[in-house]
C-alpha cells in the first residue's frame, strides 16, 4: 500500500524484538496489505505487532494508575477538609509534596533512588547483594508495576486538589442541616456533601483521567514498553518519522476521546436535577 | 461539541494526512552549491557520546568532530573560500536523519552507524572508525564471557537491543537473559552501576567513555566477545557524489597519512576533556581492519 510518497509499509518490517511471538492478527493485517517490507518468514514480528502491544500496555497502566489515584486521591481529599488537624496536615503534606515533583523526577526517584535507601537483599539480575535488592527486582521483572504505582501517587495529589476543593464548594448550610438532622460527620459526608463534590468537580477528575493517560507515556523512563516506547525505537531503527507521527497521533486522540465519552456517559448517568452540568 | 464541530475536527485530520502524504520525495541535493550560495558549513554534532562526538563548554569536541573539521577545511580549499563559516548544531539519535533531509546540517559527525538500513535514505563517506559491540561489568562479578550471563539481566538503551546481539552469536544459543532497558547509555551504566543488572551491552566506545566519566573507574571492566562489529561514517545527503568525493578523499587521507592514529591516541589513549579522565582502550580488531583497507561499505 502506498500513499503518497511516504513508506507506508515501514510498519510491517521486522522489528529488532526477537523475544517475542509473532501475533497472528499483525501478520495477516501485513499479510492482507501486502507491503513491500512484509517478509513471512522474518525471525522477529512485525514493528505494527510492537505498536500494538504498546498500546495494550498504555491503556491498562493509565487506567489502573487512574484508579489508585481516584481512590487514593478521595481519600486524602477527604481527610483534607476534616476538622482532625493531625489527619489535614498529613494529606497537605503528601499534596505538597507529591504536586510539586515532576513525574519524570519521581519515577527516577522510585528506580534510582528509592532502592538505594533500602537494606541489602540479593538482586537476580546481578546475583549480588546489593541495596534494595528486591525492589530492583521488581523494576526488572515487573516494571509496570512501579510505574503504575508512583504515576497513581503523583495523580492522587492532583486528584485530591479536585476532591478538597469540591467539598468546600458545599455550602456550610447543606452540612449543618445534615447534622441538625441528626447524621454523625461520618454519615454527612456520605449523603449529603460528597455526592455533591463529586458531581461538581466531575469535570475536571475527566481531565484529570485524560492527563493520567498522557502522562503513562512518560513511563518508558521505567523500561515499560508502552506505545510511547515502541514509537521511539521504531524512529530510531527505521528513520520513518512522518509515519509513524502520523499513525501515533490519531491513536492518541482517539483514546483520550474515548476516555471523555466514557466520563460524559458516567456524568450524565449521575446526573441530578439542578445540580452540575449533568453532561452537558 | 456539536457533531458539526466533529466532522470539522476529522476533516481538518484528514486534510493534514492528505497534505503529508503528498509531501515530495527527498530530492536529490547538491551540498556544495548550498554551503557556496548561503557561506556556511553546518556540522552536526552529539552532545554526550565522549570520546567521538561531545560537548566540552559549550564546544563540540571529538574524535568524529575532528574528522569532519579537516573535511570542512578541505571544502573551503576546494569552493576557494577560506573565509566560510562553520557552524555547529547538536542533534539526537532520533533527529540526526530528519536534519540531515531537511538540510538544516550538511554532514553528521556522530556515532552514526554507517547502516544499509540508512542507506536508502542518507548517504555515508569512508568509515572514520569501527565500534565493537561488548558489554561492561563489575570487575568483581568474574563475568567473562556470554556463558556467564544466564539467568542474569541485561541491559541495553532503548533503540537497540542486547538479546538481537546475544541471539545472533552463536554461543548464546543455550543461554536465557533478562532483558532490562535504560532510558540513555547513562541510565543503562547506572543499572550496572547500582547492582539492577549484571552486564551492559553496548558500543565499545560509549562503554569506556561511561567508564572513564564514573566515581570508580577500576570496578568496571569491558569483557566478552566482539556481538557486532560497526563502522561509523560522516553521513551526508544521499546521491550526492560533489560532497562525498571530498568526505571520502579527506577520510581516506587521514587513514593513510596515519592522522587517524594520532586522533585515535589524542581521544582514547590520553586525558580527555572535561575531567582529563584517560579511556584507555588499545585499537580493536575491527578499528586495525578498517585502518588497513579503509572503505564505505555498511552493515
Amino acid at each position: 500500500m502506498s500513499f503518497g510518497s511516504l513508506n507506508w509499509t515501514a510498519f510491517c518490517a521486522e522489528s529488532n524484538e526477537y523475544t517475542l511471538d509473532k501475533a497472528a492478527w499483525a501478520e495477516s493485517v501485513c499479510k492482507a496489505i501486502g507491503g513491500s517490507s512484509y517478509s513471512p518468514v522474518a525471525e522477529a514480528p512485525t514493528w505494527l505487532q510492537l505498536l500494538g502491544a504498546g498500546v495494550i500496555t498504555m491503556v491498562w497502566t493509565a487506567v489502573v494508575a487512574f484508579l489508585i489515584a481516584f481512590f487514593l486521591g478521595s481519600i486524602l481529599g477527604v481527610i483534607r477538609t476534616l476538622p482532625n488537624k493531625p489527619l489535614a496536615f498529613i494529606g497537605n503534606t503528601y499534596v505538597e509534596i507529591f504536586r510539586n515533583i515532576p513525574l519524570i523526577v519521581q519515577l527516577f526517584f522510585w528506580a534510582f533512588v528509592f532502592p538505594e535507601l533500602l537494606p541489602l537483599s540479593l538482586s537476580s539480575g546481578s546475583g549480588e547483594m546489593v541495596a534494595g535488592g528486591w525492589w530492583k527486582n521488581v523494576l526488572n521483572n515487573q516494571p509496570a508495576v512501579i510505574g503504575v504505582f508512583a504515576l497513581g501517587l503523583y495523580t492522587a495529589a492532583r486528584v485530591s486538589e479536585h476532591i478538597r476543593a469540591g467539598i468546600e464548594t458545599v455550602s456550610r448550610g447543606q452540612k449543618f442541616a445534615a447534622y441538625a438532622m441528626g447524621f454523625s460527620q461520618a454519615q454527612a459526608y456520605r449523603y449529603v456533601v460528597l455526592p455533591i463534590a463529586y458531581r461538581t468537580v466531575w469535570p475536571t477528575i475527566t481531565s484529570e483521567a485524560m492527563n493520567t493517560f498522557k502522562n503513562s507515556a512518560v513511563l518508558y523512563a521505567l523500561s515499560i514498553l508502552n506505545f510511547f516506547a515502541y514509537t521511539k525505537t521504531m524512529r530510531e531503527e527505521t528513520s520513518q518519522d512522518v509515519v509513524i507521527l502520523i499513525l501515533s497521533t490519531p491513536v492518541y486522540l482517539v483514546i483520550t476521546y474515548s476516555i471523555k465519552y466514557v466520563m460524559a456517559w458516567i456524568e450524565k448517568r449521575m446526573a441530578v436535577p439542578g445540580l452540575g452540568s449533568g453532561g452537558k | 461539541m456539536t457533531s458539526f464541530t466533529y466532522k470539522r475536527l476529522f476533516g481538518a485530520i484528514a486534510v493534514c494526512t492528505l497534505a503529508a502524504g503528498s509531501m515530495s520525495p527527498a530530492l536529490a541535493v547538491d551540498t556544495l552549491a548550498k554551503i557556496k550560495s548561503s557561506g556556511k558549513i553546518i556540522i552536526g554534532h552529539r552532545e554526550s557520546s565522549d570520546p567521538i562526538s561531545y560537548v566540552v563548554g559549550g564546544k563540540p569536541v571529538g574524535y568524529a568532530v575532528d574528522v569532519c573539521n579537516s573535511v570542512a577545511s578541505e571544502i573551503k580549499k576546494q569552493l576557494n573560500m577560506p573565509n566560510l563559516k562553520v557552524e555547529y548544531k547538536a542533534v539526537t539519535s532520533s533527529t540526526r536523519i530528519p536534519e540531515l533531509l531537511a538540510g538544516n546540517i550538511d554532514m553528521e559527525c556522530g556515532t552514526t552507524t554507517n547502516s544499509k538500513q540508512r542507506q536508502q535514505q542518507v548517504g555515508f563517506s569512508t568509515n572514520y572508525y569501527a565500534t565493537e559491540v561488548r558489554m561492561v561489568v563489575k570487575a568483581s562479578s568474574n563475568i567473562k564471557s556470554l556463558a556467564d550471563l544466564d539467568g542474569k539481566a541485561v541491559v541495553t538503551t532503548t533503540g537497540t537491543t542486547s538479546d538481537k546481539y546475544i541471539k545472533m552469536n552463536e554461543k548464546g544459543q543455550a543461554i536465557n537473559v533478562q532483558n532490562v532497558y535504560g532510558k540513555d547509555h547513562a541510565d543503562s551504566f547506572a543499572m550496572v552501576a547500582s547492582g539492577r543488572a549484571a552486564a551492559f551491552v553496548m558500543d565499545d566506545n560509549i562503554l569506556a567513555g561511561l567508564v572513564a566519566k564514573s566515581s570508580n573507574p577500576a570496578s568496571f571492566a569491558i569483557v566478552g566477545p566482539v556481538l557486532s562489529s560497526e563502522p561509523y561514517g560522516i553521513m551526508l545527503a544521499k546521491d550526492d557524489p560533489g560532497i562525498k568525493a571530498i568526505a571520502d578523499r579527506v577520510v581516506t587521507g587521514m587513514w593513510k597519512s596515519g592522522q587517524m592514529d594520532a586522533l585515535y591516541k589524542k581521544w582514547f589513549q590520553s586525558p580527555i576533556p572535561p575531567k582529563n579522565a584517560n579511556l584507555n582502550l588499545a585499537p580493536s580488531a575491527s578499528f586495525l581492519k578498517l585502518k588497513a583497507n579503509p572503505t564505505d561499505a555498511g552493515i
